[in-house]
């Protein structure tokens, strides 16, 4: 386990590194900050000089990215030019909204996806099968832009139920989360339903029901376990996503997490809060798949011994 | 140590459980670290007023930058020395009266009795000392201190302006310089200052959670009249689809900027409405005959001329923007003094454009490159250029028309490698020609593409004449000038729409400004 923890630790750092150094190389090819900064119809050139030498601006590329590295080694993202404070505060205040948001979507998309895929593999080939199957795909084929949007006008603004959006309330949290959970569900259900009608055909899943087993216990105890490393899998690699924000739901939906951050660190040519937005999404990413890989230890004994 | 698979999914389903019941306590009203949204669903539900618009603010110092979207909540919370009345006349509000006491010298009375949301008085000595911090190296504002050379305190309610030049607009570069607390703002710095603002103005600041919202409360003591609504909200969102769903929901009570193509829908809900008014911000497409990426057909002024005549922009306006933009001959919005009405709009005649390429040696017409910013402050700025690109079709200009992202667009304008022809806007709260001639006109200013050295002596000449009629009679001159030898496709100044609920009174203003301290529900 140590030298696993180890090597994933140094994996994580040439990853932050290459990650950190591509986007301080693109961003540098996208346009110049200062000009993003000030309104251009009431700023003199001589303003631009000013404020371009006092962000370092006006240092050679070269400079700039050494300075990058050096402050990288101590923990040091720089400090935002739209915001004159530290990335990493920055970064960090948005992180609970993130995890907020990318919970609720995974607890949607994993109460209703896997009893969806189970129902619809025990009863295959019956009308609920194809209607599971049809939302399934219906579910992976629209887009967020347009669930969003069909949703706020259904319950925000039809029915009065929910508010449109915004973030401080559980109401606020229900659009936004079935907006970005429906992927996640659709692909569940249809991985479990397929792999629950695989398993179910196996000669334990026999055994467990000749010896008397009621048919829940035979798919808790025995089907879904054995199912359980995909649908960990599936789960693991949606979660990095989405701890590195989900740009366009963020957006329909007001709410301040990480994804809307880069999205304005970006467009104001805010390299450093860029930057250290990446470092984070970067970061989050590789946790979560080492998670996912330690878990196959705890979920399956055979992952264990070899 | 070893954990068994069972205590992994017992210890993680406790987890889950407990940050649920936490969200659930907070959702209750139980205090937590983050901000409450009692607001939720809106003033129908607390009879606050709530404001929604696009984007997060970018500076909460107003001696910082001052964009279009800060300065409704900097007209909250601050006041300056002049600001503008909704009809757009100066008035003075921190500074009881003004005059021009001399070519260089501007003479001011301070109101009496001003106190900052903390208490602490306003003086002479305070106006000394906000200048001071506004002309910081790091910070200073050249449009508003260009002129400015130094203040001269007479007594703790009289001061003078002393500027390095006549300079007949120094009221109008006061609108936005809003006065801070000395002591307060030297005690906590900028930083405390940014958290917890403090000015005069008739709200005081409650809090504010960044890019989600930004809560105020109507200043008891304010030395004007107090506010009419007493509780404010700013929400930031980004999404216009929202924004107008909000409205449609009664979550907010005002929406800016509403797209054209959804007046409409606003007007047709029995709860809201849209209001407009005429602005001061342009849409134009400048011409540079010396891209680098061709265009050098564009020297020829009856070529511009002939694209001028081509464009059909009264069915742009009417089709594209649903009428809600103005025509105009040249640059100069009609809300300036100087706007010359004796100039009408170039006339939709593609014969009189033929004629023209074919006098220029162009009688199978060119080919030339056309950019526009994809993402705009502007409505709808692609289905007009395309528009237009079908008009100039039809008199053989072939137009290759480019969306690009606005910051690339921002970069190749800046690099000089922006096309031959590329569609953007300007506007400033002015409301005066110096600024749209000095940023596109004045042949030093890096926005400038086709310029002229008399006209820089115009542009000069009228920034220092203090007499009004002499420079409108200058700028007059000017205007027929650009108009006959055109450095842009001239098309419209755009309406300021607002999406208000029904119950809500507001004058739209020109000068793109939302005052809530005017607004009133009925």
């Amino acid at each position: 386990m140590v030298p696993l923890i180890v090597r994933r630790c140094w994996g994580l750092v040439l990853v932050l590194l290459s990650v950190s150094s591509v986007a301080f190389v693109v961003l540098r090819f996208t346009g110049d900050p200062v000009q993003m900064m000030l309104p251009p119809e009431e700023t003199t050139p001589e303003q631009v000089t000013r404020l371009r030498h006092l962000l370092g601006l006006d240092k050679p590329v070269w400079i700039q990215y050494a300075d990058f590295l050096k402050n990288l080694a101590t923990g040091n993202l720089g400090e935002s030019y739209r915001y004159g404070t530290p990335v990493t505060p920055l970064v960090l205040a948005r992180v609970p909204a993130t995890l907020e948001l990318a919970g609720a979507a995974i607890a949607v998309a994993v109460a209703v996806g896997i009893p969806l895929g189970v129902v619809s593999a025990v009863r295959k080939d019956s009308a609920l099968d194809v209607f599971v199957s049809s939302v399934s795909f219906l579910g992976i084929a629209v887009p967020v832009f347009w669930l969003g949007p069909v949703l706020i006008l259904l319950f925000a603004v039809r029915v009065h139920w929910l508010p449109t959006s915004g973030t401080g309330t559980w109401q606020q949290l229900v659009l936004p989360a079935v907006s970005l959970g429906t992927y996640p569900l659709a692909q569940l259900a249809r991985l479990v339903r397929s792999d629950v009608l695989d398993v179910l055909s196996e000669d334990f899943v026999r055994t467990a029901r000749s010896k008397g087993l009621d048919e829940r216990a035979v798919l808790t105890r025995h089907v879904l376990r054995k199912s359980a490393l995909s649908i960990v899998t599936l789960v693991g690699l949606n979660v990095g996503v989405l701890m590195g924000g989900a740009i366009i739901t963020e957006t329909i939906f007001a709410w301040p997490g990480i994804g809307r951050l880069v999205v304005q660190a970006i467009s104001f040519r805010d390299f450093p809060l860029a930057q250290g937005a990446v470092v984070y999404i970067a970061l989050m990413t590789v946790v979560a798949n080492f998670l996912v890989d330690l878990s196959y230890g705890f979920l399956d004994p055979r992952v264990r011994t070899t | 140590m070893k954990i068994r698979r069972r205590e992994l999914l017992r210890w993680s389903a406790g987890a889950l459980g407990a940050s649920f019941g936490a969200r659930m306590a907070c959702a209750a009203g139980v205090p937590s670290g983050r901000p409450q949204a009692a607001y939720a669903m809106g003033p129908r539900a607390t009879g606050g007023f709530v404001y929604a618009q696009s984007s997060e603010f970018h500076e909460i110092n107003p001696h910082r930058e001052l964009w279009s979207d800060d300065s409704s909540l900097h007209f909250c919370l601050f006041d300056s020395l002049i600001e503008r009345a909704d009809n757009m006349q100066l008035i003075p509000v921190l500074a009881e009266s003004y005059q021009n006491t001399g070519p260089r010298e501007w003479s001011f009375k301070l109101r009496r009795g001003v106190k900052f949301h903390d208490g602490e008085p306003l003086t002479a000595e305070t106006i000394r000392w906000n200048i001071q911090d506004a002309v910081r190296t790091d910070i200073k504002r050249d449009v508003t201190w260009q002129a400015f050379d130094h203040i001269e305190v007479v007594d703790d309610y009289t001061f003078k302006f002393v500027t390095k030049n006549p300079d007949p607009v120094l009221p109008q570069r006061l609108v936005r310089f809003f006065i801070l607390p000395q002591k307060y703002y030297s005690r906590v710095g900028e930083q405390g200052f940014i958290a917890q603002p403090v000015g005069t103005g008739p709200y005081r600041f409650i809090e504010r959670a960044p890019d989600s919202y930004v809560k105020l409360q109507a200043f008891d003591d304010y030395w004007g009249q107090n506010a009419s609504l007493r509780d404010v909200v700013f929400r930031i969102v980004p999404d216009p689809a929202t924004r107008l769903s909000a409205l449609a929901a009664g979550e907010v009570d005002l929406i800016t900027p509403l797209p054209p193509d959804q007046v409409k829908n606003v007007n047709a809900n029995a709860l809201t409405k849209a209001v407009w008014v005429s602005s001061d911000r342009i849409a134009y497409c400048q011409f540079w005959p010396e891209s680098p990426q061709g265009g050098r057909e564009l020297r020829d002024k009856r070529v511009r001329q002939a694209i001028n005549y081509a464009v059909n922009v009264d069915n742009v306006v009417k089709y594209v923007l649903n009428g809600l933009s103005t025509r105009i001959p040249t640059i100069f919005p009609k809300t300036t003094f100087a706007y010359d009405t004796s100039l009408k709009p170039y006339p939709y005649n593609p014969d009189k454009a033929r004629a023209l390429l074919r006098e220029a040696g162009l009688p199978n017409g060119f080919s030339v490159n056309m950019e526009v910013p994809a993402n705009f402050i502007l409505p709808a700025t692609n289905e007009v250029c395309q528009a237009m690109v079908g008009d100039l079709a039809k008199v053989g200009i072939k137009v290759s028309l480019k969306a690009v992202e606005l910051g690339t667009m921002v970069k190749l304008r800046d690099s000089k490698q922006i096309a031959p022809i590329y569609f953007w806007s300007w506007g400033t709260d002015f409301l005066d020609p110096e600024p749209f001639v000095r940023g596109i006109l004045y042949t030093k200013s890096p926005y400038t593409f086709y310029g002229k050295p008399e006209w820089d002596q115009m542009i000069d000449a009228a920034a220092t004449q203090l007499n009004t009629a002499q420079r409108a009679a200058t700028y007059k001159k000017l205007q027929a000038e650009i108009y006959d030898d055109p450095p842009y496709i001239f098309l419209y100044a755009i309406d300021n729409v607002y999406g208000i609920r029904r119950n809500i009174q507001v004058t739209p203003r020109t000068d793109e400004r939302v005052i809530v301290a005017h607004i009133r529900r009925t």
